[in-house]
């Protein structure tokens, strides 16, 4: 399985592979996480046409899912899985969301007050945030209860806390392994 | 030892690695056809499994190249021409020359690029390049310029045997020149250069195409009574530095011919070793002959007025000398 974004889409590289592996039927399944942007470009600024249509024209199996619904992403993908499977070539499966986070952790800080999408834009978005929603959608089937979820929460939050404090804790990295690590023969 | 052809011993050294080691695959453009005559006969012996003819997509190649060697293959890639390395360069440059360093040495990427460079016969700018200092900059491939059949079929089979990746550079329209190649196993360890005729008043560090103008500059010299000490790299990456500074430590001379661009070239690197390593030797300035910084053309007589040759080696290297 290979994963990319929109903006990837949009490089010659993405069609050649579509051919190659087409041509030789490999079992591969592209995913493309379409976040709507693009490092800080809306897609559909710098996107002609569709880019499922850029894998229908190798007839390559397609499907554009709600990439925000967990269910519908996994059962999009389980067909796709078992048609790469198959040896039938390869299938291709688009995945519609939106990017909450920046492009990187600090862009507040260098876009300096330049803005590239509206905040109403991502407070919509993050309504529909899917961890959430897979949530509310296990609660009512009855797999699991509200405070069983807080409390999953709460235990990885402290995971990644321990993790920190255990990176921040350790001894900067072995600068001698840049040379250790190229050309070891 | 029996003596064969530049391309024959390329030929030999992709059989009989192929031969040893089925993880070894071979991909590119016509290379089933083998119209540089490197592959032939592959697709016969091996299959389509292992030999295989690909879309024009250079990119998406050393981008195959890199994941089929993460995933245990020993990978050859046959770029044709070297200036089509530059369509595939972004795999080449940011996943090829770093993704050992970027997973703390877990993957082993056994790739040899092989692409022939060089002009001489008017095949254009765009067929002519001579890329091996843009290369050597990557910080993480070796290249290996093989002047003669035995060093080419012997860095070939190391290079196919090895962890890194290496760019197999051969020399165009130089497959016919002939030469002795031992019998049985035979590789070529990288980094460390042959002494190709040893002398006395001058050393002329004569990189891939450039050996044999060098060795026949030489044996006219030595008629006026320059005695040449000839050396070839084999590898630029690794570089052995060591060969080349003693040389010119005992002759105090010391001159680099290469048919790459000079601007940041293996000359200008290789002229920075020895003003560092020999300088106190040094006689006299170190001279490059190399090519401007301009395109190859495609006329012949405005390629020969441009590529490095046999007079121009001679005339610099008795000034040098007189000096």
């Amino acid at each position: 399985m290979t994963f990319f974004g929109d903006g990837a889409a949009n490089q010659g590289v993405f069609m050649e592979c579509l051919n190659v592996s087409t041509l030789w039927q490999l079992p591969l399944v592209f995913v493309c996480e379409y976040n709507h942007f693009c490092e800080f470009t809306p897609t559909a600024t710098v996107t002609a046409g569709e880019i499922a249509d850029r894998a229908r024209a190798f007839k390559i199996p397609c499907e554009v899912v709600d990439g925000n619904d967990v269910m519908a992403v996994r059962s999009a993908a389980a067909k796709a899985v078992e048609w790469a499977r198959s040896g039938k070539g390869p299938a291709f499966i688009e995945a519609q969301t939106y990017r909450i986070q920046g492009h990187l952790e600090s862009e507040d800080l260098f876009l300096a007050g330049g803005k590239y999408r509206e905040k109403q834009e991502i407070d919509e978005w993050r309504k529909l945030d899917p961890i959430s929603h897979f949530g509310q959608f296990l609660v009512s089937k009855g797999v699991c209860t509200t405070s069983q979820l807080d409390s999953i929460s709460t235990k990885i939050a402290g995971v990644v806390e321990d993790a920190v404090r255990f990176a921040e804790a350790s001894e900067p990295a072995d600068s001698e392994l840049t040379f250790d690590v190229m050309f070891a023969g | 030892m029996a003596r064969k052809r530049y391309i024959q011993a390329i030929n030999e050294a992709l059989f009989e690695e192929m031969e040893r080691d089925p993880r070894v695959i071979v991909f590119g453009e016509d290379v089933e056809l083998a119209i540089f005559g490197d592959t032939r006969g592959l697709l016969e012996r091996f299959g389509r499994d292992r030999i295989r003819n690909t879309p024009i997509c250079e990119a998406t190649l050393a981008g195959m190249a890199v994941g089929a060697a993460v995933t245990g293959y020993r990978v050859v890639l046959h770029m044709m021409f070297s200036n089509f390395i530059y369509t595939g360069f972004d795999a080449i440059a940011n996943q090829m020359a770093k993704l050992r360093l970027m997973t703390g040495g877990q993957v082993e990427l056994p790739i040899t690029v092989i692409a022939g460079y060089g002009g001489g016969r008017s095949t254009a700018a765009q067929h002519s390049d001579t890329p091996h200092p843009l290369l050597m900059n990557l910080g993480g491939l070796n290249v290996l310029v093989p002047a003669t059949p035995a060093d080419a079929k012997g860095l070939l089979k190391q290079a196919i045997r090895g962890r890194n990746p290496s760019f197999f550079l051969e020399a165009s329209g130089r497959g016919g020149d002939s030469g002795e190649v031992p019998d049985g196993e035979y590789t070529v360890p990288f980094g460390k250069a042959a002494i190709s005729r040893a002398g006395a008043d001058i050393t002329v560090v004569a990189i891939g195409s450039m050996l044999k103008p060098v060795l026949s500059a030489a044996e006219k010299l030595q008629s006026t009574g320059i005695s040449v000490e000839v050396i070839d790299p084999r590898t630029l990456v690794p570089l052995d530095d060591e060969t080349i500074v003693r040389s010119v430590r005992k002759t105090g001379r010391a001159m680099i011919v290469d048919e790459a661009r000079d601007r940041c070239s293996a000359a200008s690197h290789i002229a920075a070793i020895i003003a560092d390593k020999a300088f106190s030797s040094l006689r006299a300035p170190i001279k490059r002959v190399t090519v401007p910084n301009v395109s190859m053309p495609y006329a012949p007589n405005a390629e020969r007025r441009v590529l490095p040759n046999e007079d121009e080696i001679v005339r610099v290297a008795t000034k040098l000398v007189e000096t």
